[in-house]
């Protein structure tokens, strides 16, 4: 789950209102492919739009198949907008007109948004603090400390290793935000207080990159606001993205706040995404950590770099090395990986069949273990192709091939046949019917499909 | 029954695992079993000591000496630790600058290493020499100290003191107490007292003149002294000489820059050498005397070669154009640390010179050498390879074998004998000759005696060779020191402590072997095969069925013209079932050889498969596992092999272990990663197969290599083209399976060295007759060795057949 995938599924009204906010046409922008990215640039200063046929030719031949992703991606946002029949003849002056062909241009209010960004920069909006201020202002080793402290407070929750959630021990507003009801309507959770287990997407999201993780997580958040307190969609996404495009350590005051608003800055802090502080004349401000900066910067490999640092060694004797004092890494690990030895900074453990199987079995995939592998492989381990041993990662992918070799259909058997003939009749209509799965004639016992069962019973009737 | 690893981890389930858990390293132990771990080992040594009086002394005091070295190999630190299944070592305490430091020790014994160390080389040498290697794949290497490499680090010199000091020197963490005390403890009596063969007198040596008192305090040692004319009174003096240098042992001590002095200082801490002689005679005594559980201080021998003047010299050189690769000079380092010989177990990957070592260590020595080998193919091979590196000649170079014209002595006062295990165990009824140059071997004192691929010998081979044959040092080559039945143990007290133990990884990365690919090759089962598999009144068969499954012998055939048309590459299909290397290899018409194959067919059929561009296939059973030395061949297949065996499987990748020459025209820049052997596994999948083949990957995989899995080899492959394509060529093969006898059934008879039980149900076992002869050599059926002597037991039958296949290859040839 990412901004991306979240906007996609919301209506296109919605959508539309939030790309009024300029930080929402910044994440998007940011989130987008590589190419789709290329074509929006393209059309920015564009007004009339472009005909489908010439967008088609921009890229090389080779190239079709992440023009066919981005074009799928801009029209699900909505970045691109069919121009209206009206207006085509302007848009096609240049080529050959061709039948019923399609024209397409940029969101219009994406359109404003950008080139505003372009003429005036999208964080212009420095302010000056008042000598109280800056002297409260929490240092970044501070920030760091209370994102890491909450936000792995929340993982280790969430998998089980903590009996609290994580509490918020610095001032600032009360947060309202319930953990417990958070991670059960994000589907992580399930159970009550007293017996509390990870879900299949649980044990998911516990293997996913944090802006990942994060995105998951206040997709529930943003529901759940919306149904409680009836906030407005679109506003509280703004207010989230505004939060995720501020620059590092620039602390917003939450005075000149609105009282919902404040209300989700101090769920955040409870996240580990802002830090709230007072100045010296009593007056709250926030101050968002890199967790909040993650939210805006989308997805791409430097925001994730920043986000966690490799620690994983994995060798050809499918031994794992991690080079790690955290009991969260350490748990995470356990749940695919046979633990050896524990030492004050290593975590030594095997990739063994009974292991990787254990975890696809609570609903993991291998091509995500092996994700997860590679995503945190040690600085020692990237300098080496492939990151992860190619022989551990086809023996997992052969591992979770081996789960899938049986197959089962739900089956309806039918028995006691009185007479032979009968039987073979209806061995006969199951084949012709394609249900057939099995028969066999000294017990005169027949199995097919259930699906076929309404056919199959009007036939034996039939024949009785 | 599982192999031993399996076994260990407490979840032992023996028969058809579906799939290929092919992970490493030992699981740890749940809970020790003997957790309070000196005392039981006296009750135990006493017993044996009483029991034993009536055999002969010497190979009495060595079999005491193993069955006590069991005890001691359950006193690791791994079986001490009470931490539970997870080692939960967050207690330790890391250094600040622990980033710098290679290397982890965990209370358990358990020891890693950052092979991205700036210091790793000389963190390296250095564990070898105080800890066993578990597996060394590419970035971080696993170690575990035990007793017996303790005592190995000992006998090439290091001290208590140095192995703690060094040890805590690299370490991230504080040194655990634990590890401090193990190293004390195991170390305290090991290597204080040499027993050193001086001018034909035996002196009892040591640093310590308190210990030497506290030995002369026992009745049997004092007895034993010899009194210097001199002097009269017998009292407390000993002989005092300066202290050698151990040059090895400072080496290994040094890490890097900062220590250098510092382990000056601990290596070499004693000034002078304290001795007394003692009485040729009773040197048996002493030596037991001083076992653990008597006065608990074994001896270390020592051969002072230079100072020997009563043995004869022998003028021996290697050529001057030898040139000894890094390694093989360190395991000459270890050897000859402080200028004597020490006696050892030198471990090197197949095809990376090991008999060169035995020679320059014979060169080195330069007194009469006897070489013991596995078979009559290695003994024309070692001589051969006497005289391409040495200057010495033909006539000082005898063979004894069971051959009629190899049953030599040299000519001279010194030379070389090579002869095999069971030539000189054997305790029938020799011929006139045979006898005679027994007598010779026994009669005389071997300045060496070389043991080559002493892994297959059993122990109890070793006890036997080792009291017939009187040698001063004693030096025991090996590819693969891994046995299912874990006898290996034995060989540190038989022979000597593991002196050096290559990495084969660095190896292939040196180029000084070859880089090879293995692929484990999934064929599945063909239906009808399977359903046969499947019946429990086939269960005598299940090996043939899955060994004969037509998807491998097409899988086989395919990979077999593609090296040999593709890349012109030259191969060698092992197939331990001798019913299924006859089939495979009249179906591809290629020769073969096994048990039965006479000795100068067999030399007739390597030869040609060495020279002749139309021969580039050969089909070999277990007989090829060692030492039959084949540089050409770059390919090989396994068909099928005998259970779990690790060690079979290392053997056999040795086969195309030897470094290839670069092909012409490609210039230096040949790439590191590029494969230039390949070693296919064909494996019948959802059989018993694939679970023996996880089992025997492991010492593999432990020495970093990767096996990669093929699911689909034959998908791109025409079947129509290959035999066994059609469904009605399997059911004819099928059929002929079903028919085939019982006997065809089972693998080789051949010496079943590894000790692992047979796969097969009883009845089946029972074919196997345990004839007086390899009973007592402990070589069950080993008789293809004695093929022309005596043990044509089981040739007779199988003549028919023989000559069969001999026309058949003339036809070909």
């Amino acid at each position: 789950m990412d901004l991306i995938s979240y906007l996609e599924g919301l209506p296109p009204s919605v959508v539309g209102a939030l790309y009024s906010s300029p930080w929402t046409c910044r994440a998007v922008v940011r989130g987008i492919p590589p190419l789709a990215k290329q074509y929006v640039m393209r059309m920015v200063l564009l007004d009339q739009g472009v005909a489908e046929g010439v967008i088609d030719a921009w890229p090389k031949a080779s190239a079709r198949s992440q023009h066919a992703t981005a074009m799928r991606k801009l029209g699900r946002l909505q970045l691109l907008t069919l121009v209206p029949k009206g207006q085509q003849a302007s848009v096609l002056a240049t080529l050959p007109p061709r039948d019923n062909e399609r024209a397409f241009r940029l969101h219009p209010e994406v359109q404003r948004q950008l080139r505003k960004a372009l003429v005036s920069g999208v964080a212009a909006q420095s302010q000056t603090l008042s000598q109280s201020v800056n002297r409260a202002l929490p240092s970044s080793a501070q920030l760091e400390d209370h994102a890491v402290r909450q936000w792995e407070g929340l993982l280790s929750f969430l998998h089980g290793s903590t009996p609290q959630p994580p509490l918020l021990a610095s001032e600032g507003p009360k947060p309202k935000l319930d953990i417990i009801k958070l991670l059960q309507s994000a589907q992580l959770q399930q159970g009550n207080r007293g017996k509390r287990e990870l879900t299949a997407s649980g044990f998911r999201f516990m293997l996913m990159d944090t802006y990942h993780q994060l995105w998951l997580l206040l997709r529930a958040y943003i529901d759940l606001a919306k149904n409680q307190s009836g906030a407005e969609l679109a506003s509280v996404v703004s207010f989230l993205l505004q939060l995720g495009g501020h620059e590092a350590a620039q602390p917003i005051s939450l005075a000149s706040m609105q009282a919902n608003e404040r209300d989700i800055c101090a769920d955040l802090a409870l996240l580990g995404l802002l830090l709230p502080f007072r100045d010296g004349e009593g007056g709250s401000w926030a101050c968002p950590t890199r967790l909040a900066m993650a939210l805006g910067g989308s997805g791409s490999a430097e925001a994730q770099q920043e986000v966690s640092q490799g620690y994983i060694i994995v060798e050809t004797n499918y031994r794992m090395y991690a080079y790690t004092s955290s009991t969260l890494q350490r748990a995470v690990l356990d749940l695919f990986v046979r633990c050896e030895a524990v030492l004050p900074n290593l975590y030594i453990g095997t990739l063994t069949r009974e292991s990787v199987i254990a975890a696809l079995a609570k609903g993991l995939d291998s091509e995500q273990l092996l994700t997860f592998l590679r995503r945190h492989a040690h600085p020692r381990a990237l300098q080496r192709s492939p990151v992860v041993p190619e022989v551990v990662g086809d023996q997992m992918r052969l591992w979770q091939a081996q789960t899938r070799r049986l197959k089962s259909d739900a089956a309806q058997l039918y028995q006691q046949f009185g007479d032979v003939k009968v039987w073979r009749a209806s061995v006969e209509r199951a084949k012709e019917l394609g249900i057939w799965l099995w028969d066999h004639e000294p017990s005169r016992r027949l199995a097919a499909r259930v699906e076929g069962h309404p056919q199959m019973r009007e036939f034996i009737r039939s024949q009785q | 029954m599982a192999p031993k690893k399996q076994a260990r981890g407490g979840k032992s389930k023996g028969t058809d695992a579906p799939s290929a858990p092919r992970t490493s390293g030992r699981p740890r132990k749940s809970k020790s079993k003997n957790e309070d771990y000196v005392p039981e080992e006296d009750e135990d040594v006493d017993e044996v000591m009483v029991d034993g009086e009536g055999d002969t002394p010497y190979v009495d005091g060595l079999d005491t000496f193993a069955d006590d070295s069991d005890v001691s190999d359950a006193d690791t630190l791994a079986d001490r630790w009470e931490g539970g299944a997870i080692g939960d070592f967050t207690g330790l305490k890391l250094k600040d600058d622990h980033a710098n430091r290679p290397l982890w020790v965990c209370p358990d014994g358990h020891i890693y290493l950052e092979t991205f160390s700036p210091i790793y080389k000389q963190a390296c040498d250095f564990l070898i020499a105080v800890a066993e290697p578990v597996c060394r794949p590419e970035c971080v290497h696993e170690y575990n100290l035990t007793p017996h490499s303790l005592y190995a680090a000992v006998s090439v010199g290091l001290t208590t003191q140095t192995i703690i000091n060094v040890l805590g020197r690299l370490s991230k963490a504080e040194l655990p107490e634990e590890i401090r005390d193990f190293v004390q403890k195991s170390t305290s009596n090991y290597g204080k007292v040499k027993l050193v063969l001086q001018r034909n007198k035996f002196f009892v040596e040591s640093p310590y003149p308190e210990i030497l008192k506290e030995l002369l305090d026992d009745d049997t040692i004092k007895g034993a002294r010899v009194q210097a004319e001199e002097d009269g009174n017998g009292g407390d003096t000993f002989v005092v000489a300066p202290a050698l240098r151990e040059a090895i042992a400072v080496d290994l001590a040094t890490d890097g820059d900062e220590a250098g002095k510092d382990a000056m200082e601990v290596a070499a801490p004693e000034k002078e050498l304290h001795s007394f002689e003692i009485n040729p005679v009773k040197v048996e005594h002493v030596k037991r005397r001083c076992l653990p559980g008597a006065l608990d201080y074994p001896m270390l021998e020592e051969y002072d070669f230079r100072n020997d003047s009563v043995n004869p010299h022998l003028n021996i050189e290697l050529k001057p154009n030898v040139d000894l690769r890094p390694y093989q000079d360190k395991s000459m380092a270890k050897m000859f640390g402080n200028g004597r010989a020490r006696s050892g177990i030198i471990v090197l990957p197949c095809g990376a010179g090991k008999s060169l070592v035995g020679i320059s260590a014979a060169a080195r020595v330069k007194k009469s050498v006897l070489c013991l080998v596995t078979n009559n193919v290695s003994v024309d091979q070692w001589r051969h390879q006497f005289q391409l590196w040495t200057n010495l000649q033909g006539h000082q170079i005898a063979r004894f074998t069971s051959d009629q014209n190899a049953k030599e002595m040299f000519a001279g006062a010194s030379g070389i004998v090579i002869t095999t295990y069971s030539m000189v165990a054997y305790s029938g009824r020799r011929s006139e000759e045979s006898t005679k140059v027994m007598e010779a071997i026994a009669g005389r004192e071997w300045g060496l005696l070389l043991l080559d691929e002493v892994h297959v010998v059993p122990a109890q081979m070793f006890r036997k060779v080792i009291g017939i044959v009187k040698a001063h040092c004693k030096l025991g080559l090996t590819a693969t020191l891994v046995r299912e039945d874990e006898l290996i143990s034995d060989l540190n007290f038989l022979i000597g402590p593991k002196l050096y133990e290559a990495n084969w990884l660095d190896l292939t990365r040196a180029g000084h072997i070859a880089n090879v690919q293995c692929v484990e090759v999934w064929c599945p089962m063909t239906k009808e095969f399977f359903k046969e598999y499947l019946r429990p009144e086939n269960s005598a068969k299940k090996q043939l069925l899955y060994v004969m499954n037509p998807n491998k012998f097409m899988a086989c055939e395919f990979l077999v013209n593609y090296h040999e048309r593709m890349r012109g590459d030259k191969i060698i299909v092992f197939s331990d079932n001798i019913f299924a290397l006859r089939e495979y290899a009249r179906r591809m018409h290629k020769p073969f050889i096994y048990g039965a194959t006479g000795h100068a067919e067999r030399t007739q059929v390597l030869h040609a498969f060495k020279h002749k561009p139309e021969v580039n296939t050969i089909f070999l059973s277990k007989v090829g596992d060692n030492s039959i030395d084949i540089p050409e061949a770059n390919v090989l297949i396994q068909v099928s092999s005998h259970a779990g065996s690790r060690r079979q499987e290392a053997q056999r990748l040795g086969r195309i272990l030897r470094a290839k020459p670069k092909p012409a025209g490609a210039g230096s820049g040949e790439p590191a990663d590029e494969y230039n052997a390949f070693f296919y596994t064909l494996v019948s999948q959802d059989t018993q197969e694939m679970y023996f083949s996880s089992k025997r990957q492991q010492f593999l995989v432990d020495q970093g290599y990767a096996f990669k899995v093929v699911t689909n080899l034959l998908d791109s492959a025409d079947t129509a083209s290959l035999q066994l394509g059609g469904r009605d060529a399997q059911l004819d093969l099928l059929a002929r399976v079903l028919a085939a006898g019982e006997e065809d059934a089972a693998t080789e008879d051949l010496a079943d060295a590894d000790g692992l039980p047979r796969q097969r149900v009883s009845q089946v076992v029972a074919r196997r007759t345990k004839g007086s002869i390899s009973t007592l050599t402990g070589a069950d059926g080993r008789t293809y060795m004695e093929y022309h002597t005596g043990g044509q037991r089981k040739a007779k039958p199988l003549k028919r057949k023989h000559a069969l296949f001999r026309q058949r290859a003339q036809g070909l040839f």
